[in-house]
């Protein structure tokens, strides 16, 4: 191949069986969302760079950056959740809340790994604002529904929703004193270095009881609902989590997964965050969370991320004949005979 | 089903050790590389050290024992569980004999640096606030002074045996490296009882 025609690392072309999977998902999804009373919106592809970097300083290493015509950076959206939030917050301002959005919007992000998908097509939901009777708290459980309820209607079974929550590692640390050095607790378990954290503890001076208290909550705390136990009977977080695992009986039991470890980014998310496991293959299929500290009223919403979906979904574009031998096919290349073909073709 | 993947090389003893301590047990053949266990849902593969990581950061294998040497350069995303505790050695800089090169400050700027572990050697000389010429080499990083493609090496360092046959003295060591437990996010919280088990109690 002439190099000029190749694609740059990490983006792809569609072909018709992936935009035949695409559109199943997409429409079967869209119905649940429209069901649940939520309307469609898709912002633009470019957003501006510093509204990027105040709502999300996390991914401005990823976001490919273009240079306008006056020198200003813009970005191409590395998320979909920062710029409907915007919208929310400016053109649809003055609209009743709570404010039900979905959108299937295409994201790009750069990754250290040159192979890594670039370009990825995300479908979501978001819920903003409360009023009388949809507090944050049935936000939360609406959106936790609409989610299972879309992998229902995919007939994708085979799942677990990762449960764990922003505050969590704080009232932990609180419990046993450690506030002081949150930070960087925080830091090793977000980057999975458990081993390097107790040997940090260590050479800090922690008493070897508070750093096994700590180890003991760490190493324990994922699994089923017994692993709220580890926290304080009065902990609003504990209250929080035993109603989403409530919701077991209307979508299934077993589909929660609760983990202390699963720490969000704490700029971003400010309660509730869980992820979407595919069992057999072990890849996230979307995230999701609340996020009231960046959109100055709560938040909440998830992003599914079309490509997993595809996989985990079983179904291929037909093989049609009808597509195939119902093409313009006069009997001859003279005129009457293509006109005549093209009356025939005509769609009405 | 859970599969482990231990190092080929120095840490394999002691990587089957631990298994077996943990009841997990295999007949070891030689040109084999996936090993069915004596448990019916545990399956163990034999790799190279570096790919340790690689298999457990994307899931073909859900937990692993490997240096954390690796683990520092390659920055792998994994959950690092515990630390073993065997397989001590230290990553270090050395210098020739006789090469007036005694100490870190003795490092002239630009001098070329050969290692195995340039991700980590860069980080280091830029703490130090040195500038050097990194050489990145696969193996036998200790003949690359005698040959003159380097005028220091950055290296793993066990007894120092080798440094020394070479010609070549420690001039100061980074960092102190030992197995790890190592485990595939997700696996940990599809997996947590079976992979909580392996965690020794300490």
């Amino acid at each position: 191949m002439n190099s000029s025609e190749e694609l740059p690392l990490g983006i792809k072309d569609l072909l018709p069986s992936d935009l035949y999977k695409q559109d199943y998902i997409k429409s079967h999804m869209m119905k649940v969302f429209s069901h649940w009373g939520y309307q469609q919106v898709l912002p633009p592809l470019l957003e501006s760079f510093n509204s990027l970097k105040k709502g999300r300083p996390d991914l401005v290493d990823e976001t490919f950056k273009i240079i306008d015509h006056d020198g200003k950076i813009l970005a191409l959206r590395p998320d979909a959740t920062l710029p409907v939030i915007r919208l929310a917050s400016t053109r649809l301002a003055q609209q009743a809340r709570p404010l039900r959005l979905c959108y299937l919007a295409g994201v790009f992000r750069q990754k250290r790994q040159a192979n890594f998908r670039r370009e990825n097509l995300n479908i979501g939901i978001e819920i903003i604002g409360e009023n009388n009777t949809n507090t944050p708290e049935t936000n939360q459980l609406e959106c936790i529904s609409i989610l299972m309820n879309s992998l229902e209607v995919l007939n994708i079974q085979d799942y677990k929703i990762v449960l764990s929550h922003a505050q969590i590692l704080s009232e932990i640390l609180q419990a046993l004193s450690l506030t002081e050095h949150k930070q960087t607790i925080t830091e090793y378990i977000s980057t999975g270095q458990l081993s390097v954290l107790f040997e940090y503890l260590q050479s800090n001076n922690i008493s070897p009881e508070t750093i096994n208290k700590l180890k003991n909550i760490l190493l324990n705390s994922t699994g089923t609902s017994q692993v709220l136990s580890y926290l304080s009977k009065s902990s609003s977080i504990k209250l929080e989590l035993e109603q989403i695992l409530a919701l077991a009986p209307v979508f299934g039991e077993e589909k929660f997964i609760i983990d202390f470890l699963q720490v969000p980014n704490e700029n971003f998310y400010s309660g509730l965050y869980f992820k979407v496991l595919n069992t057999n293959t072990k890849k996230i299929l979307g995230a999701g969370g609340r996020y009231d500290k960046f959109s100055k009223e709560s938040a909440t919403g998830f992003s599914l991320y079309i490509d997993s979906l595809a996989q985990s979904v079983d179904i291929s574009l037909p093989e049609t004949q009808e597509t195939v031998t119902n093409t313009l096919s006069p009997k001859s290349n003279n005129t009457n005979d293509i006109l005549d073909a093209i009356k025939k073709q005509k769609y009405s | 089903m859970l599969r482990i993947a231990i190092p080929k090389g120095s840490l394999l003893d002691d990587s089957k050790e631990f298994l077996k301590k943990n009841n997990i047990e295999f007949e070891h053949a030689d040109r084999k590389l996936l090993f069915k266990t004596n448990k019916e849902n545990i399956e163990v593969l034999i790799v190279r050290p570096t790919d340790v990581a690689v298999y457990v950061e994307k899931g073909a294998v859900d937990i692993g024992i490997v240096g954390s040497d690796i683990l520092d350069e390659y920055d792998s995303d994994v959950l690092r569980l515990c630390n073993l505790g065997f397989g001590e050695c230290s990553l270090g800089v050395a210098a020739p004999q006789g090469s007036n090169i005694n100490s870190i400050s003795d490092v002239a700027d630009y001098s070329s640096v050969a290692s195995k572990f340039t991700n980590m050697t860069s980080k280091y000389f830029k703490k130090q606030g040195i500038p050097v010429d990194i050489i990145g080499l696969y193996g036998s990083i200790e003949i690359a002074p005698l040959t003159g493609l380097s005028d220091i090496i950055v290296d793993l360092v066990g007894t120092g045996k080798t440094l020394r046959e070479n010609g070549l003295d420690l001039i100061e060591t980074i960092s102190v490296h030992t197995a790890h437990l190592i485990s595939n996010k997700n696996s940990w919280q599809l997996h947590h009882d079976l992979i909580r088990e392996l965690i020794p109690a300490s």
